[in-house]
């Protein structure tokens, strides 16, 4: 094996470890993210909003939001890819460490990663920008002058809640599943040139093989 | 029927479906099908459950029929027309406790014609997968080694899900409107009882209750007086008026106060402010037989300065009315709203009568005649 192929495989060793890691990270955090409170609601109205479900109470009567159901639905494939990538990472790892052909892994992970670069960025996005288009209708005053004088009912705030409120911006989830593609297409391009490498070679060695025993 | 020919009719019927649920929204289609969000349509429609409907071209729909209505190709809302204004439709949740803001009936799309609910339809797609899965098993595993590629199908996988969520799952309008009733508290009437010494404040209240008064001010000219008050029934608070209230108004002859009342609701508080009009007259004065009657229509007691009773007789003869007696009486107070009744002796014929008073500074004499005969 060249200096070159030795570098290139040790390499891809360091990248399907950080791809596999970072696609059981990024799926873990992405459930976490859709099943935390995304915004907390204070006042009049009350309760939480998440991802995949929420809880909001007007006066101990609960709130029926239909986008907010939409938005669960619509989350559905979201956590269905975060599962797929938990699996795909780990996967990866226990047959990196394992000492087993880990080639099927980097191809699940490569999967995850086209998934992630046709759609569920966009589609996360999507649900985001509906959410907060939500959550600021959540925001009301209920104050108001009547006949009857100054009627005070007080009002509700809505505030992003942390980690997830903060962290589940369009611009975060790009950065994140960018992150993921960058490596799991590069751990995917290092297999592939490793294994041509490697077909290369026994072809070549078959090659000498056969006009040594020919000649 | 050649197995063939049973593919192609398969892919076909497929195809069709795909092609109704994705381009449903998004362009001009006969037929749409979508899938319900929310508890907004409860108990007629629940979530997952599947609708089949018609382009209004084809099905016209009426007062209670239940439309899809979109505003663009995301944001579509299944609900029931309630109410039809000029070129608008007003829509309802059956389930919210208010109508939706009225939409233009441009946006109206389908009618729905059928509801499939989602244990049916979820039911009849698992057991016809799961058959043709059992019946193509050998095509499909050839399928996948002539694909080969794990990336190709889990990619495909995805897409068709997120695209089938996508085009399936109409993001519905939301406005607090339509889902939180907000309370509200009205003024139906305030009114000064009878003697004056309580106020009846009447209210129109939406969704909340009176809790009780926490506080009650009467405010005359600058003044602060403070009263007592509470509430009399689920819409209505009583204040009492202390005397000195209309004491002090008729002091600085002003004809109206404030009342203010502070009231906690099982919502918030309310802090009302209701002016009342005082009017400030004469005594009543009127003859009853051989008496006076006086009637006090003030909310202050009226003194009575001076009274004199001149008793008359007519000598016929001379002709010329003569004062037989004349009787000066006691100061006496007239309560407010009250009545004092002045009985006067038959002596002579008849009888003046003659009440000073002062009203708002200014004295005021009163005179009437008895007759005795």
């Amino acid at each position: 094996m060249s200096r070159e192929e030795l570098i290139l495989v040790k390499r891809l060793r360091k990248l399907v470890v950080l791809a596999s890691a970072y696609s059981v990270f990024l799926g873990l955090f992405t459930i976490y993210l859709a099943i935390t409170p995304v915004y907390v609601v204070e006042g009049v109205i009350e309760g939480y909003v998440a991802l995949t479900h929420h809880e909001l109470m007007f006066y101990g009567t609960p709130v029926r939001c239909d986008s907010l159901f939409s938005v669960s639905f619509l989350s559905l494939p979201v956590l269905m890819l975060s599962t797929y990538l938990i699996f795909a990472g780990a996967l990866t790892l226990y047959l990196f460490f394992s000492g087993r052909n880990f080639n099927v892994g980097v191809r699940w992970l490569f999967s995850g990663a086209l998934s992630i670069l046709a759609f569920s960025g966009l589609f996360l996005a999507l649900i985001i920008k509906v959410l907060s288009a939500v959550v600021t209708q959540l925001s009301i005053n209920l104050n108001q002058v009547t006949s009857a004088g100054v009627l005070y009912l007080g009002a509700s705030k809505v505030s992003a809640v942390y980690p997830a409120g903060y962290l589940l911006s369009p611009l975060t989830v790009l950065v994140m599943t960018q992150t993921y593609v960058i490596l799991a297409v590069a751990t995917y391009i290092h297999m592939i040139v490793v294994d041509e490498n490697k077909l290369a070679r026994s072809s070549f060695y078959r090659e000498i093989k056969y006009r040594v025993v020919g000649s | 029927m050649g197995r063939g020919s049973t593919h192609l009719i398969t892919l076909i019927v497929v195809l069709f479906l795909f092609t109704l649920i994705l381009l449903s929204r998004f362009v001009y289609f006969p037929v749409s099908l979508s899938l319900v969000s929310g508890y907004s349509m409860y108990p007629s429609l629940k979530p997952g459950d599947l609708l089949v409907s018609l382009h209004k071209d084809i099905a016209s729909y009426g007062l209670g029929d239940i439309v899809v209505w979109c505003s663009s190709p995301t944001h579509c809302t299944v609900h029931r027309v309630v109410e039809f204004r000029g070129y608008y439709v007003v829509t309802k949740g059956d389930n919210n406790p208010s109508e939706d803001p009225p939409i233009p009936e441009s946006y109206v799309r389908y009618k729905v014609v059928l509801v499939v609910p989602s244990i049916a339809w979820l039911s009849i797609c698992l057991v016809f997968v799961g058959l043709y899965l059992i019946r193509e098993k050998e095509k499909i595993l050839a399928l996948m080694k002539d694909f080969g590629d794990v990336e190709l199908i889990v990619f495909s996988a995805f897409m068709v899900i997120n695209l089938a969520l996508i085009a399936l799952v109409p993001i519905y309008h939301f406005t607090t409107e339509t889902v939180i009733v907000k309370p509200s508290i009205s003024l139906r009437s305030v009114e000064i009882l009878d003697p004056g010494s309580l106020i009846l404040v009447r209210y129109s209240p939406q969704h909340l209750n009176i809790v009780n008064v926490s506080g009650c001010l009467i405010k005359v000219i600058n003044q602060l007086i403070e009263c007592r008050a509470y509430v009399l029934s689920s819409d209505s608070v009583v204040v009492i008026v202390p005397p000195e209230t209309y004491v002090r108004a008729y002091e600085v002859g002003v004809t109206s106060f404030e009342t203010l009342v502070n009231l906690t609701l099982d919502k918030g508080f309310l802090i009302g402010s209701y002016p009342l009009h005082i009017s400030w007259s004469k005594l009543r004065v009127s003859v009853n037989g051989s008496s006076l009657v006086l009637s006090n229509p003030n909310y202050v007691p009226i003194n009575i300065t001076y009274a004199k009773v001149t008793y008359m007789s007519y000598d016929e003869k001379a002709r010329i009315h003569k004062v037989i007696q004349v009787e000066e009486l006691q100061s006496f107070v007239i309560g407010p709203k009250n009545t004092h009744t002045l009985l006067v002796d038959s002596r002579g014929e008849y009888a003046y009568v003659m009440i000073k008073y002062v009203l708002l500074g200014e004295e005021v004499v009163e005179q009437r005649r008895i007759d005795f005969s």
